[in-house]
């Protein structure tokens, strides 16, 4: 089933809102989202239940972030860990995917991506003009000197990567009824959603309003080129 | 020798320098002093071409060297040490001091000639320290050592004294004073006139990015 | 005399190899051709840019190559050396626009990207569409020759590597991986330094990429792997960062990695991304534990 516009505009902008919102908060280029949304879409095929790919991306979420702050202490080394996290997912997909076929399901759980997408969109929206926005916006400035006044950073990182990895492997997911499901499914989405982010982030805005330049640019992108890489 | 002209410079919109007019013989030490802010680094990067100014010359030696690339700039003889010194940390003291040498020299004549320049100034036992592990007062004199070694026409000191304790600003003074004294022209630039009165013959001070008369 | 010593260790192990059988020929050229990988990465490394996208300048040419090996030799020929030089200006390119953190992740992007194009390149040969996922055929040595050939070249490049990197260049080459700012106040043209360091970094890796596809008579998208991306990064992390351990660790791990996937296919890369996962503690504890011993030896 070719991807629509509509579709490929939603995974885009959600890939690219997850890689900003990791590297403005958590400060690392997270590399193991392609990872993740290929687990997500081969949960579709095995376990078809949504709640099992929201938790279970939680809990790479959560096993990467120990290691980002447990052990690296630069932006490289955490981009290489993430890195190599991913690979291990994908290994460990490849080890399940026995077979030289892909998968290809028989049931479409793709409508789930649009209020999906908008849950997305409003919880970024909600939580930047909510009190806690102001801590994040410090974060995304100067995390030392947001540690010094008093924001638990820790958490913000901690919460950012789990919540994102949650997301990305909830929409592998939804997308797998358009795919053919491989344990590489994810990276042409990875490699989309880095360049939006690198072009909204060339823009110097923000906040929300970086975020919101996200998405213009995800959806602009996709018109553009009409198909993801 | 070295002649600063009419030179501006501005930063989005925040006029820095305005219409800077001095020069330095040769064999001359020149002090610039002035408050936190006003323009003084920013002068000195302007001349080393680390800064592009906005309009103005600096002639060296009647040859033109506003605007062109840093390493260029070092060639015709201009050569600029930095406030916060930045050692090649994988380097040895030696070789980072051998480095500017290296560009006339071959490596083995270079690292000689430096041994002799660290003789010189008796810090021959600093010579295999890695520059990672040097003290601040240690990492200076490196810093001023480099930019010594090809006895450029002018260095730069860029508030040489910044951050030293009274031991290793004395220590310091003593190794530009025999720098002096080998007539090596020097521009140093300074919070305080003090520090370096029995080092200048001449003073400027900048303030709001004028540079006023001398003192 | 030390790189006489190093030179002696890595002729002995070919010759082991080479009189040990026909696998273990085949297996010394295919360490020699990763070797020449690393060679060509701590290179650029000197430069202060760790690229975590070798395998676009390993296989980019090799791939390139092929392709034009589909019309003609003599395209091919001409093709490779330019394809190894545009893609060191491509990376000079990237290390103008981009700091060092910046590079590494434009470097993995750039050779994940080709990764996941390369699969769509098909050409029309004799009314046929040749390329795609099975990649293209290409002109196929002789193992007695690929072996002779990835000796001569590892030894050469060593040798010629480590010579530049003793050499004055290869001072300016650590004055501009240390502090770029700081090179050009002394004077050092670091623009020239990058370049030339890049390019010589392309050079070795694209060596490495076409004895690949001589070997192996055949390239697919393959060649710009993740895989060959990490490879080097992960040998001098085992290494320590000394050079020449660089290079026994790259034949290690190729051994290791026949071993494992002989056990099960696909196990090696659970061994990298493990490397990956736990490198900043990895890094650490072989610089400090490998210092060590080589103190006491």
């Amino acid at each position: 089933m070719a991807i629509s516009f509509l579709y490929n505009f939603f995974i885009l902008s959600v890939m690219a809102l997850t890689i900003s919102l990791n590297f403005r908060l958590s400060k690392f280029l997270n590399l193991s989202l392609a990872g993740f949304f290929a687990a997500g879409s081969y949960i579709a095929y095995f376990y078809p239940n949504p709640i099992i790919a929201l938790l279970l991306g939680a809990l790479f979420g959560f096993g990467l972030s120990l290691i980002v702050i447990k052990l690296c202490k630069t932006i490289v080394e955490a981009t290489i860990s993430s890195l190599g996290f991913g690979l291990l997912i994908e290994r460990t997909l490849y080890f399940i995917h026995r077979s030289s076929y892909y998968y290809i399901l028989k049931y479409d759980m793709s409508w789930l991506s649009i209020p999906a997408t908008l849950v997305v969109f409003t919880a970024i929206v909600l939580l930047y003009l909510s009190k806690i926005g102001l801590k994040l916006k410090f974060v995304e400035s100067d995390i030392e000197l947001a540690e010094i006044y008093g924001v638990d950073t820790t958490i913000v990182r901690c919460m950012t990567i789990v919540l994102t990895s949650a997301t990305v492997t909830f929409f592998g997911f939804v997308y797998a009824s358009l795919l053919a499901i491989t344990p590489t499914v994810g990276f042409g989405y990875l490699i989309s959603g880095i360049i939006v982010s690198a072009f909204a982030a060339q823009l110097r805005f923000n906040g929300i309003h970086h975020y919101v330049s996200v998405v213009a640019l995800s959806f602009v992108l996709t018109r553009i080129f009409g198909v993801i890489l | 020798m070295l002649k600063v002209r009419n030179l501006s410079k501005s930063f989005r919109g925040f006029v820095v320098l305005r219409n800077i007019n001095f020069e330095i013989e040769r064999g001359e030490v020149v002090g610039i002093y002035g408050p936190n802010g006003s323009g003084k680094s920013t002068l000195l990067k302007c001349i080393a071409g680390l800064e592009k100014p906005d309009c103005g010359k600096i002639i060296l030696e009647d040859r033109n060297i506003t605007g062109l690339k840093t390493w260029e700039v070092v060639e015709a003889g201009v050569v600029y040490a930095f406030q916060i010194p930045k050692p090649f940390k994988s380097l040895s003291f030696l070789e980072n001091v051998a480095i500017p040498l290296m560009r006339f020299y071959g490596k083995d004549e270079a690292l000689k000639l430096a041994r002799d320049i660290l003789s010189k100034f008796d810090l021959a036992d600093l010579a295999d320290r890695r520059a990672e592990k040097l003290s601040q007062g240690e990492t200076k004199l490196l810093e001023i050592l480099r930019a010594y070694a090809t006895h450029p026409h002018v260095m730069l000191l860029d508030e040489p004294f910044a951050s030293l304790d009274m031991e290793n600003a004395l220590r310091l003074k003593e190794k530009l004073k025999i720098m002096k004294e080998e007539s090596q022209s020097m521009i140093i630039t300074t919070h305080r006139r003090k520090i370096i009165s029995d080092l200048a013959v001449r003073f400027y001070k900048l303030e709001g990015g004028v540079l006023g008369a001398e003192g | 005399m030390k790189r006489f010593f190093e030179v002696a260790v890595v002729i002995i192990i070919a010759l082991a190899s080479y009189f040990a059988g026909s696998f273990y020929k085949w297996l010394f050229s295919l360490m020699a051709i990763y070797a020449l990988i690393t060679i060509s990465w701590n290179f650029m490394k000197t430069i202060g840019r760790l690229s975590m996208g070798h395998a676009l300048l390993f296989g980019l040419p090799a791939y390139v190559s092929a392709i034009a090996y589909q019309y003609s030799f003599e395209l091919s020929l001409y093709l490779y050396p330019l394809t190894v030089v545009l893609s060191g200006i491509l990376f000079f390119i990237f290390s103008k626009i981009t700091g060092r953190t910046a590079f590494v992740f434009l470097t993995l992007i750039a050779s994940i990207t080709l990764w996941v194009l390369a699969p769509k390149i098909v050409v029309e040969k004799d009314g046929t569409l040749i390329g795609g996922e099975v990649g293209f055929d290409f002109f196929n040595a002789s193992s007695d020759h690929i072996f002779f050939l990835s000796l001569i070249s590892l030894v050469v490049i060593y040798v010629l590597a480590s010579w530049i990197l003793s050499s004055r260049f290869g001072y300016f080459m650590r004055a501009v991986g240390d502090d770029e700012t700081a090179s050009k106040a002394v004077g050092i043209n670091v623009d020239r330094v990058k370049f030339t360091a890049i390019v010589c970094s392309s050079i070795f890796s694209g060596i490495a990429g076409l004895l690949y596809a001589l070997d192996f008579g055949h390239v697919s998208y393959e060649v710009f792997s993740v895989e060959i991306s990490i490879f080097p990064f992960v040998a001098s992390l085992l290494s320590g960062g000394s050079p020449f351990l660089s290079v026994i660790s790259s034949f290690f791990l190729v051994f290791l990695k026949r071993s494992l996937n002989s056990i099960y296919p696909g196990l090696m890369d659970v061994f990298y991304a493990l490397v990956l996962v736990f490198s900043p503690k990895i890094g650490g504890l072989v610089y400090v534990k490998g210092k060590k011993l080589i103190e006491k030896l």
